[in-house]
């Protein structure tokens, strides 16, 4: 099923990402290995998101190398680019549904990468019974299973959540990347999505990259961090590794910044 | 304090909206001058007076039956006006079908969703793209910017008296402004689903079918069927160029003196237009208030799949809505497109209204060959002269000969257009006051507090319903159709254009503004109110500022459609381009007819062009 012989899922040397003026990412070199989790954490603006959509080439890199699931991501024509997207999951801050379709209709999307465009427009129409099933097994790992044929819109934000979960899970990837999935709801449900996406992907195998604000969960769930901040690496270390100190230098502002603000 | 910062009375006038508003009014005088307008010429003629007298007193007793003994082999009265809306049906859901299918796949095209979005890009992001979408731009605005009526006149001279003629005639501009509108609808829904798509792995097109498309689908589905209401008024129109449609009767009936028949084939008219109205109206509303509709059954067993499919939320409207819509797309496609039906006249009573004297293929060979040689001599004529090796003819003679008549043509048609949207949004906003659901009422902006006695109450509701139901039956007819009774009471070319025009759109811009004022904040007229203001320093100085921009948005938007409209006026015999445009038609002198027809759509562009920015620039400002 993989191209790549390596154990590596992805694997970053020196990228740079520059938007005009602003270096979102400066020298960047990271290697994460399969079935690997992986929190990445810093402040607003830091780099997180640039670096996650590099990592599914959403985001071509303007120096450096990426190498995603064994393919060097600037080398591949639009096509295999797609085919490699569609093995790797996202999971959006947004979270990116359809409000006025049915649970089953958003989820099902989560194949259309891998699928004919015919088929994944009957898919949306009339889900065939295989892949009802397979959604109805997703919801019930999410925990929401009385909600397959609810509209969307209906539902409230922790399901919500649950269902873009499951709509990554049904893409069947073998990586996860997760975009501060937990920075709109309250602490609890934070914790427990979270939780649900920590427990899922390893249930699966997948590698799991997940960038968030909250250092407690960060520290928690992740046998791994890596703190970005102005688009560079500060730290990348076992969590249990790692000092309070070095955290209040990730977020502390400089007095330029603090300048800036006021 | 500043002094600028000193309100006062009228400030909100300065400045830029001030102008906008005088620039307005000044053209709208300088339109009044140019065509030369006196009010005492409303005042209509003996004749007219008598023929308006007597056409106004049949309204209330439609007819049922000829009113006059009939010439000849026709069908009964009665059935006739029943194929008349058939037939009205048929041509406007065949061309409503066509368009949205086309202007579904230019909308896609003209939208930016599908080639923006990411970062990476191959020539296709960086140069295709973008020249098929300005491409596509360009072809739909001039799809859109030539009426139906003279697109008929084109595909007559083309391919003759055929259904088809009728329904291309309908769906070229209705595509194009089907094409327009998705495209917006489709730029304006949150792109994130789109993008998660594409991070997906999905294509471009995949990620636009699934993740814009469903988003975009409320709204796309309340405009499809508000295009189904203005097809049924085209349709009717397209009886001036001798199509079947229910129009044609009542021409027929109006020039032969018959008023009760007219208006029998009017209310036919009105009632399938409100209905399409209502219909469009319902689905919109059931579309916002969806939580409302959901049945609530018993909470199923959340393991049996077939349980929860059994019990799932569903809205039995909507879905019925989505069928008959999609059958009568389908049945019309057959009906008016695909087969050209010729009704029998040889029927008696009602048992025969579907007899029909033939049924054939509109595609079958025979009936093919004989078009295309129709459309090869068709394109031969509108070569223009010189090219054509025409002996004597030069460029410079026959571009002269045609610029002298068909600019003051241009000049008129474009003062019309101005004196009646200004005429109509003058007499539109005046009606404001007393529709609105906030402003008309016994105890205005105030919902607390002592009641009113219930007989005031009753009074306001009376009249805001009269003001809304002159709204709704203004704008439900064709301006078309107005005209056409207009220039029979005042025989003038100018007035009853400018009339016909007016009225339409008083009551097009008097709906869209009563919902402008109905969603404006009461806040500041409720305080303003409470400190004992009257309800025209409120009306003045609270809520007309606040909602003018607005105003100006929809009063913009209307006058470019009003251009268009006034070029095919013409047709009936106004003084506009179309006039022209149907004069070297009946002369055959087809190159010099295209030329008109572009120099038309020319002018509609560039009112399109300007509306567009001053509808840009005006909607910063709301």
């Amino acid at each position: 099923m993989t191209a790549g012989i390596s154990d590596e899922s992805f694997s970053l040397h020196d990228a740079t990402v520059q938007f005009g003026a602003v270096r979102a990412l400066d020298g960047v070199s990271i290697n994460i290995a399969r079935g690997e989790r992986v929190g990445v954490v810093g402040p607003s603006g830091g780099g997180k998101t640039t670096l996650l959509r590099l990592l599914n080439g959403m985001q071509a890199a303007s120096a450096g190398t990426v190498r995603s699931l064994g393919q060097e991501i600037a080398t591949l024509a639009p096509s295999p680019l797609r085919q490699l997207r569609a093995r790797i999951a996202f999971v959006h801050q947004s979270l990116a549904l359809v409000p006025g379709l049915r649970v089953i209709q958003n989820v099902v999307m989560g194949r259309a990468g891998r699928r004919s465009l015919a088929r994944s427009v009957r898919d949306v129409l009339f889900t065939s019974r295989e892949d009802t099933q397979a959604i109805h097994a997703l919801l019930e790992r999410t925990g929401i299973p009385e909600k397959l044929y609810e509209r969307t819109s209906h539902l409230s934000g922790g399901q919500q959540q649950r269902v873009a979960v499951a709509r990554a899970l049904f893409q069947q990837p073998e990586a996860l990347l997760a975009d501060e999935p937990v920075s709109s709801i309250d602490p609890a449900r934070a914790r427990d999505t979270v939780d649900l996406l920590t427990r899922l992907s390893s249930e699966d195998g997948l590698t799991l990259v997940m960038s968030l604000h909250n250092l407690e969960l960060a520290r928690e769930f992740f046998p791994r961090l890596i703190g970005l901040r102005h688009g560079r690496v500060v730290f990348d270390r076992q969590s249990a590794s790692l000092t309070g100190a070095e955290f209040t230098a990730l977020y502390s502002l400089t007095k330029d910044e603090l300048l800036a603000d006021a | 304090m500043h002094e600028g910062n000193v309100r006062r009375p009228l400030a909100w006038l300065r400045g830029a909206r001030r102008t906008l508003l005088l620039c307005v009014l000044v053209f709208g005088a300088l339109a009044w001058w140019n065509l030369g307008l006196k009010t005492a010429d409303l005042k209509p003629s003996e004749g007219g007076g008598k023929l308006a007298g007597q056409f106004l007193s049949a309204a209330l007793h439609p007819a049922l039956d000829y009113e006059s003994p009939p010439v000849g082999d026709v069908a009964p009265f009665m059935v006739r006006v029943v194929r008349g809306c058939l037939d009205t049906l048929r041509y406007a859901g065949a061309a409503v079908a066509l368009s949205v299918v086309c202007g579904f796949i230019l909308g896609f095209f003209a939208s930016t969703a599908w080639w923006s979005g990411e970062s990476r890009g191959g020539p296709l992001r960086r140069i295709i793209a973008p020249v098929v979408y300005g491409g596509v731009r360009i072809f739909i605005t001039l799809c859109r910017s030539i009426h139906e009526l003279i697109w008929a006149l084109l595909f007559l001279a083309a391919m003759g008296l055929t259904p088809m003629a009728a329904v291309l005639a309908i769906a070229i501009p209705y595509t194009g402004t089907l094409a327009k509108v998705f495209s917006e609808m489709a730029d304006e829904v949150p792109r994130d689903t789109l993008l998660a798509l594409r991070a997906a792995g999905a294509s471009p097109l995949k990620a636009w079918l699934l993740g814009v498309i469903p988003r975009a689908l409320p709204d796309l589905f309340s405009y499809i069927l508000y295009r189904f209401e203005c097809g049924m008024r085209s349709a009717t129109v397209l009886s001036f160029m001798g199509f079947s449609t229910i129009g044609l009767y009542l021409q027929q009936a109006f020039e032969n003196g018959d008023y009760r028949e007219a208006w029998t084939c009017l209310y036919a008219m009105l009632a399938m237009v409100l209905f399409f109205d209502w219909w469009s109206a319902a689905i919109r509303r059931r579309m916002a208030g969806r939580a409302v509709t959901t049945k609530t059954a018993p909470s199923p067993a959340p393991g049996i799949i077939t349980e929860l499919f059994r019990c799932r939320p569903r809205d039995r409207f909507l879905r019925g809505s989505l069928w008959s819509l999609t059958a009568l797309a389908v049945v019309s496609l057959f009906t008016g497109f695909f087969l050209e039906i010729k009704w029998s006249s040889d029927v008696h009573g009602f048992n025969g209204l579907f007899a029909t004297d033939h049924v054939r293929w509109t595609f079958s060979p025979g009936e093919w060959e004989r078009r295309m040689t129709n459309l090869r001599r068709f394109m031969d004529d509108v070569t223009p002269a010189p090219l054509r090796g025409d002996a004597g003819a030069t460029w410079r003679g026959w571009l002269g000969g045609i610029a002298r008549y068909a600019l003051p043509a241009a000049a008129t048609t474009l003062w019309i257009s101005v004196v009646s949207i200004v005429l109509a949004a003058m007499a539109a906003w005046l009606t404001l006051p007393l529709v609105s659901r906030a402003a008309a009422a016994a105890r205005p902006w105030l919902n607390a507090g002592r009641p009113a006695s219930p007989g005031m109450d009753f009074l306001w509701l009376a009249m805001r319903q009269t003001v809304k139901a002159v709204h709704v039956l203004t704008r439900a007819v064709p301006e078309v159709i107005l005209a056409f009774i207009f220039l029979a009471v005042y025989g003038g070319a100018v007035w009853p254009a400018v009339l016909a025009l007016a009225l339409h759109n008083f009551g097009i811009l008097g709906r869209l503004g009563a919902e402008t004022l109905d969603n404006s904040s009461p806040e500041l007229p409720a305080a303003m109110r409470a400190a004992g203001a009257t309800r025209l320093q409120i009306l003045g100085l609270a809520v007309f500022p606040a909602v003018l921009p607005r105003f100006l948005i929809y009063f913009f938007y209307r006058w470019e459609t009003c251009l268009r409209e006034t070029t095919a006026l013409g047709i009936l015999g106004c003084a506009t381009l179309g006039k022209y445009i149907r004069e070297v038609n009946s002369k055959f002198r087809y190159d010099e007819m295209l030329v008109l027809i572009l120099l038309g759509a020319g002018i509609v562009i560039l009112g399109d062009l300007l509306s567009a920015l001053v509808r840009r620039w005006a909607r910063q400002a709301v």
